[in-house]
Order: structure tokens, then sequence, then C-alpha cells
């Protein structure tokens, strides 16, 4: 009977003891911390707008360098490739006397939704021409900064529909309900800037700045060329490097990689063929006596819109690459 | 009731009276008229320390954290998302944070991996583990502070939930020396009052009790 009672006891006091501790901690306020929510940006707009206005300062900052390691630190893939490559065609800038300073910082227009990896960060910068620009800057992992990815030059006269609001997240790499997938778009918008031979693209209006340039610039080659070399140009999408930013009200914003390759040859009995001092730099040799295969970058920007035509808002080029004989 | 059982109850009420008088007491001199409630931990060597959201966001009070570098080197602090605090530590040698011990004003901590700190020798971790990581160069912080042997950042709980990274801005293997949190919440200092005048109370009321029970025994014993 003692033994009971004092279990009993024990009992008591225990019970009496913890509700006690659980009393006191509620009384203090204390309270279990809240639950994850995966709704949200992966960083909130603050955070994001110093990482955007931190990484476009650099990148400006590493046009201006010759050496590729400034680029590497603040760039990667397309953007980092074109950079390097307008560097070693003596395009990029020249050293700068001091810091780079941003009039205006850049804007924060969308930001990856929850916590997966990588994560990308939409922006608009201004270029210093008063050009608008639109850039991905996208990290790997958690120990990696952001770095800018891609970057496009906005035509006249285009905008972006409105993205999902920067405290809810974007996203970004899938968007539903799109009336054609965007490497249907990517596939189309290239075949329709081949030359001499353009294929459809019933889902993509051609008539942008870009494309109508494009075209403009293969036929005065061709046409300049005239009998002496014959002048084709192909477009492919390079896989691994579209992005798709989902709009509010349906839609998408698709950053996609075009590598064309222009090729000049010569026909037989031609004579040289005397290139121009960008190409002379880059394929090493004054002049063609056979055969030049040149490699351009373009990035394109394209809006899917809910319905309707897909367009291109933005885009840039860039010699990266030739060869010549 | 006899008396001999209504004395021992009146003497186990003082006894009560006095302990909670003493944690009044105790509780008023710590917290002070603020309210504020410090809890610091010196983890032996190690380059990164981790609080995660059961200590940061268990009181809806702003948290002031404050971490010192050993021997005055550059110490960091960033605040993110509970994964991402974690995908920045990895398996780097790391104190965690687990609780605060109120006894002692003390963070209990628990260790991961195998420090290295307070070796000249960088990169000599034991297998398995990783290397401390460059805090500034990751992109995932919410707010940060960095300094030279001292800094401090205050959190408010609208983020909650939220995981703190303590250590190196730039990877180096220098150990943190310190890390204290501070919460400052007015009501628990009047709570503290409270509970100071409910101890008094119990204390007098059971001192009394005692003094007015012992008159008719000491009566009895003179005739």
């Amino acid at each position: 009977m003692t033994g009971r009672k004092s279990a009993l006891a024990l009992a008591l006091a225990s019970a009496v003891g913890l509700g006690g501790c659980g009393l006191a901690a509620s009384a203090a306020g204390v309270h279990d911390a809240p639950a994850p929510t995966r709704t949200v940006a992966a960083l909130p707009a603050a955070a994001a707008q110093r990482v955007a206005t931190r990484v476009l300062t650099a990148a400006e900052a590493a046009e201006t360098q010759s050496s590729q390691a400034p680029r590497a630190a603040v760039m990667t893939g397309s953007a980092l490739t074109m950079s390097q490559a307008a560097a070693n065609l003596g395009e990029a800038g020249g050293p700068q006397a001091g810091p780079v300073t941003r009039p205006n910082p850049p804007r924060v227009l969308a930001i990856s939704r929850g916590t997966g990896w990588p994560r990308t960060m939409l922006v608009q910068d201004a270029a210093a021409d008063g050009s608008v620009v639109l850039g991905l800057l996208r990290s790997t992992d958690a120990r990696s900064p952001y770095r800018l990815a891609a970057s496009a030059t906005m035509h006249p006269g285009t905008s972006v529909a409105a993205l999902d609001p920067l405290a809810q997240g974007s996203a970004i790499g899938s968007a539903s309900g799109l009336t054609t997938t965007p490497d249907a778009v990517l596939a189309q918008l290239a075949a329709s800037l081949a030359y001499p031979k353009p294929g459809a693209a019933p889902d993509v209006d051609t008539t942008d700045h870009f494309s109508s340039s494009v075209r403009a610039n293969a036929t005065a080659t061709a046409k300049g060329l005239g009998a002496l070399a014959t002048f084709t140009q192909v477009h492919r999408v390079v896989p691994g490097q579209t992005v798709v930013v989902p709009l509010a009200g349906g839609g998408a914003l698709v950053f996609g990689l075009l590598e064309r390759v222009d090729t000049i040859t010569l026909k037989p009995g031609g004579k040289t063929l005397t290139l121009s001092a960008q190409n002379q730099k880059l394929l090493k040799r004054p002049t063609l006596t056979k055969k030049a295969v040149l490699q351009t970058y373009e990035t394109v920007v394209l809006t899917i819109p809910a319905s309707g035509s897909t367009s291109v808002v933005a885009a840039r080029e860039q010699l990266v690459a030739g060869k010549g004989e | 009731m006899s008396t001999l059982a209504s004395r021992t109850a009146l003497a186990a009420l003082t006894v009560v009276g006095v302990a909670v008088l003493g944690i009044g007491l105790w509780l008023v001199a710590h917290l002070g008229t603020s309210g504020t409630a410090t809890f610091s931990a010196s983890p032996k060597g190690v380059a990164a320390v981790l609080v995660g959201p059961d200590v940061l966001n268990r009181v809806d009070a702003p948290v002031t954290v404050t971490a010192r570098a050993a021997g005055g080197a550059a110490v960091f602090i960033g605040a993110a998302a509970p994964a991402d605090a974690q995908a920045v530590i990895a398996s780097s040698p790391h104190a965690s944070v687990t609780g605060v011990d109120v006894t002692d004003w003390a963070l209990t901590t628990s260790t991961a991996g195998t420090s290295t700190v307070g070796t000249s020798t960088p990169g000599t971790s034991t297998a398995g583990t990783s290397a401390p990581p460059a805090l500034a160069q990751s992109d995932v912080w919410r707010s940060s502070a960095s300094g030279r042997d001292r800094t401090s950042l205050v959190l408010s709980q609208a983020s909650a939930p939220e995981s703190l990274v303590v250590g190196s801005a730039d990877g180096a293997t220098s150990a943190v020396e310190s890390v204290t949190l501070e919460w400052e919440h007015h009501a628990w200092f009047f709570q503290a009052l409270v509970v100071t005048v409910v101890g008094l109370l119990l204390t007098l009321a059971g001192a009394a009790g005692l003094w007015r029970s012992r008159r008719p025994v000491d009566a009895e014993v003179r005739r």
C-alpha cells in the first residue's frame, strides 16, 4: 500500500511538475517554431535586390577586363562565353579608371520559389546607352553565389507581362497551360531564320526586330558575296540553356540560346576573299581561299502569351568562334 | 486537521514560498527591468555554429545574436531558411545550438564533424568532413552582418522559421569564440515580479500561520 501511495505521489508530482513547466513556458510566450513554407520566394525582395546589384555591377566591371578570371567569378553559361568572345575580338570596353557605379539599381522581376536548386532570378537593368536589358542570374547550390547566366537587350516597344509577386516567388523552369512548348517555339524560330530556305514558324511572329535584322543581314551578305561565294545560315537550339519563367496571367517568358552557323563557300574557280577586320581577328587570316564557318551565339527572349503568337522581345548576339581555310 | 498536520502544511507552504520568492528574485536579477534573457555558448574549436528555428523562433520577441571570433578574426552571421542554412553548413565541422538552459543562462550545443580550427594548416579536416564554408560567398542570406572580432545581428520574427549560421566570411578555419542570443520581452520582467510577489505572499502566509499555531502550544507547555 505504501509503495502504491509513493508511486501515485511520484506520478502526481511529475504531472504537476511537467504541467507547471508547460504552463510557465506558455505564460512566458514560448511556443513551437512555425513550420517552414515552400510557397515563398527563395530570397526576400530586399536581399534579392542586393544580390542583383552586386552581380550586375561586378559583371559590368568584368566586361572591361581582358582576362577570363574576373568574368568567370560573376558570369556563367552563355553570358560568360559571349562576354569572353567579345573580349577576344576586342569588342569589350576598355579598362575603367575607377569602380563601376550604377546610377539606377537593377529591378528584380522574378525569383525562384521554394528551397530547390538551382535558383534563378530575372532582372531588368538599364544599359549605358539607355536600352533595357533582361538578365538571368543563377545560383547552382547553397555555397555558390548568383552569377549572370544570360542577358538580352529588349527591343523598342516590347514589354514583359506581369509576373508572379516577388514575395510569392515564381515556379521558374516550368509553366503549365501553354499553347505551345518552349522547345517547340524555339525550334520554329530557329527554322524560320535559316537562309536561304527558311522553315515555317506557325506559332511564332517572326516580324520582330531581331528576326527581321538576322534575315536582312543574311540577304545582304549573300548579295555582297555575289558570284564569288555562296552563303548559308542555319540556326539550332542549344540544349540545356532554355529557362522558362511563368507569367502571372498565363503564358511564359522563355530564355533560349540559338547557335547560328554562317558558312561562306567560295565557288570553284573563285578568287580569294578578303575578310573583314573582325573576321580576320577571329579566323587569324586575312583572306579565304575555300571556306569559312562562323559560329554566333544568339540569346533570345520570347513571350509565349496565354493565347496568340509567340514573339521575340529581347535578343543578344555575339560571334564566338570560326574557322577558315 | 491535527495541529501537527497543520504545522507541517504551513511549514511546507513557507518552504515553497521561500523557493518561489528565490526564483522570482533570481529571474528579476537576470532579466532586469527590460525583460532581457541572455544565453551564451562558447563552443570549443569549431569554425561554424548553427542555430535552428527551434531555438530562434520559439518566442515572438526579436532576437539579437552576437558572435565573437577567436583572436580578433573576422566573423560572419547570416540568417537563412533552415534548409539553406543546413545546406551551407553541409558536413563541415560545426556546433548546433539545441536549446537554452535557464539554470545556467547558457545555450546547449552539440558538435558534429571533427574540427581543425586552431591549427595553422588549412584543409586538414578528418575524412568525411568538408572545409568550413565561406559564408560571405553564399547568396542564401536573408540578412547578415560581419565584422572583425565581434558582430551582431537583430532578427525579427517576421521571417520565421529561420536558421542562423555563425562562422568565417571567407572560409578561414578560425574558431568562433562565443555566440550569445538575447531576447527582450518586457512582459518577462513583470512576470518575474509577479512570481516574486507570490513567493513573498506564500512565505509570509506560511510564516504567519506557523507563528500563530505555535502560541497555544507554548501556553499549554507553560501551564
